[in-house]
């Protein structure tokens, strides 16, 4: 078991940073390609062509990748003064609940967003040059399946710890643990 | 009761324990339009639609240069500028407090960045200089979202996406409403460093000179954004690149408080897990309001004020109580992407202008970060100065109460809001 969460923790890791990577990339020539767009607008008079759908399927991309990153660490916008103020049981079971709902709500959401996809693909639309749409989409339902896979990973490895120290835990925390 | 009424309680029930929005959100979206039998993918094919707003494009950029700025020095230059110039004053400190809040706040989209980057900075000093604890903390707290109605806050561009108005337009309605709430607070501020004698400080030359020196680069900020976009040279979403290379240059290469590879891949993904986590809602909410508008729920509530609510006065009475409430319950982001839908169209059979709703809007919520149970603000500045809620609470009202004065003269007060638009000829 030792060596499947040492397993599990590396591909977490190495995962997260391949996101981050891929987030800055993204960030970084969405900037330069509006800013190449300004100068060469205002001072040669000309543009680049399609340079502005880039940009905004690059803000999809990084929607989804930074929704992922915030799963991780549960970093998502929630109304959570419930469980604040419950005592540490109840409240990490409640976690364990909601975790349980965003992991099969994010399933639903993958599921249709792939059929999205999908029929996008079939249409065969191009976003720019030779680069098909459904590529640029694709992010969603990866998003979503990622994200619903995190829910499911969390609750998997919370219920584990809290059977083991059981509350000294706090549900949520596991990468804590994992790490250690 | 039916699996839809079912799904849709379990799922309200659900964001009220806690879970994220956007889970509550998407999953209210999938529901309804299972519902009315249309198929789920039609859910993404509405979130899909973020791929064809232009203006988006500046959230993620103006986010990252903000949180750029708010990791650097910068903050502490800020506050020594405005302390050398406003130091001699009765509140002194307290107005410089005020002013370099709302100006992070507008830069970092007062999601909470500006209490962690100014509150440490400015809470010893003003302890030091013999204001209260209690008023200490109640500056910092609420000052924490004061600005957001100065451009090129991300409520703002949110909001203007959300209801399809021009933002440069909502750039220039946000200034006067901005300033006048600063000003309110200022005036309090002055009558409290009077009545508790708090110290001041000789104004200085040779200090006044060091201090615009130090902060020479930062200062022109607010100058590029707003000069480039009113001066036609860029767009909105451009100033925000524009910004990005600015900062990153001043921040990186003059002033070097920051590292590339030390510091900017961790500011990049603290930045963008924020993004990523507004965007989402956004995402998820656009599949929701479509399936609501389509329902015409907007105007089946309507129909149900008519009954009471007949003069443009009282609407907005309800108007102000209605988001208070709301401010009090949902974060900012949320309340935006997902109220403003279903209200447009209600403000504009009252006469309302969506600027000037706009402008309402936020200030409600701005007040609203401040006020519990879930006033962001508070749980911020809990965490940061390690006080209990309670306390923090108590500690801002006198500011809530300033704040809610000014929030009368907005609401009644259209012109504050237009004043500008019109000059520009942007109405």
């Amino acid at each position: 078991m030792r060596w499947l969460i040492h397993f599990f923790n590396q591909i977490d890791r190495s995962f997260a940073r391949a996101v981050e990577l891929c987030l800055m990339l993204i960030l970084f020539f969405m900037g330069g390609v509006t800013l190449l767009q300004v100068i060469l607008r205002d001072v040669f008079d000309s543009g680049i062509a399609n340079a502005e759908i880039l940009s905004r399927h690059m803000v999809l991309w990084i929607t989804f990748l930074g929704a992922m990153l915030g799963t991780r660490t549960r970093g998502h916008i929630a109304i959570d003064m419930v469980a604040r103020l419950l005592p540490r049981r109840p409240r990490n079971a409640l976690r364990i609940l909601l975790d349980a709902v965003a992991c099969i709500v994010s399933y639903y959401l993958m599921k249709a967003s792939y059929a999205f996809v999908l029929d996008e693909k079939m249409m065969g639309g191009m976003l720019v040059g030779n680069i098909p749409t459904w590529w640029a989409q694709a992010v969603i339902p990866f998003g979503f399946a990622v994200i619903s896979f995190e829910y499911a990973i969390g609750i998997v490895l919370d219920i584990k710890r809290i059977r083991e120290v059981g509350d000294r835990h706090t549900a949520g925390d596991w990468r804590r643990y994992i790490s250690n | 009761m039916t699996s839809t009424t079912f799904f849709v309680l379990g799922l309200l029930l659900c964001a009220f324990c806690g879970a994220p929005l956007f889970v509550v959100i998407g999953g209210l979206a999938l529901v309804f339009f299972l519902s009315v039998g249309i198929d789920s993918s039609a859910v993404v094919i509405e979130m899909y639609r973020m791929a064809s707003a232009p203006m988006l494009i500046a959230i993620p950029l103006f986010t990252f240069a903000g949180y750029l700025l708010a990791e650097s020095k910068s903050p502490q230059r800020f506050v020594n500028l405005y302390r050398a110039l406003f130091g001699w004053m009765p509140g002194g400190l307290a107005i410089v407090s005020f002013i370099a809040c709302a100006f992070f706040t507008a830069f970092t989209g007062a999601s909470g960045v500006t209490i962690i980057a100014l509150g440490g900075l400015l809470y010893p000093m003003l302890i030091k200089e013999k204001y209260s604890e209690k008023f200490s903390l109640g500056l910092l707290t609420t000052g924490g979202s004061l600005g957001l109605l100065f451009p090129p806050s991300l409520p703002l561009i949110l909001y203007a996406l959300v209801a399809q108005v021009n933002v440069d337009a909502l750039f220039l309605a946000g200034i006067i409403p901005g300033t006048l709430l600063i000003l309110f607070l200022s005036l309090y501020s002055i009558l409290r460093g009077q009545v508790s004698r708090v110290q001041r400080e000789k104004p200085e030359w040779g200090k006044i000179k060091k201090a615009v020196c130090d902060a020479i680069w930062i200062l022109p900020l607010p100058a590029i954004v707003l000069g480039g976009i009113y001066g036609g040279i860029f767009t909105a979403s451009e100033a925000a690149a524009v910004t990005v290379a600015y900062v990153f240059i001043v921040e990186l290469c003059i002033y070097r408080d920051l590292k590339l590879f030390r510091d900017v891949p961790r500011i990049v993904s603290e930045s963008m897990v924020l993004v990523g986590s507004i965007l989402m809602i956004l995402a998820c909410a656009l599949g929701l309001t479509n399936y609501l508008v389509d329902e015409q729920v907007p105007m089946k509530i309507l129909e149900v004020m008519r009954q009471y609510i007949t003069s443009k006065v009282t609407f907005l009475i309800m108007l102000n109580l209605f988001l208070l409430v709301v401010g009090c319950l949902m974060d900012i982001f949320s309340a935006i992407i997902v109220v403003v839908p279903l209200l447009l169209p209600i403000a504009k059979e009252f006469g309302i202008h969506p600027l000037h709703l706009g402008i309402i809007f936020l200030t409600n919520l701005e007040i609203g970060y401040s006020t519990p149970p879930v006033g962001l603000n508070l749980f911020i500045s809990s965490y940061r100065f390690k006080k209990k809620i309670p306390e923090l609470c108590k500690a801002s009202l006198p500011f809530l109460a300033v704040l809610l004065l000014a929030l009368l003269i907005i609401t009644y007060v259209p012109d504050l809001s237009l004043f500008l638009v019109r000059m520009f000829g942007l109405e």
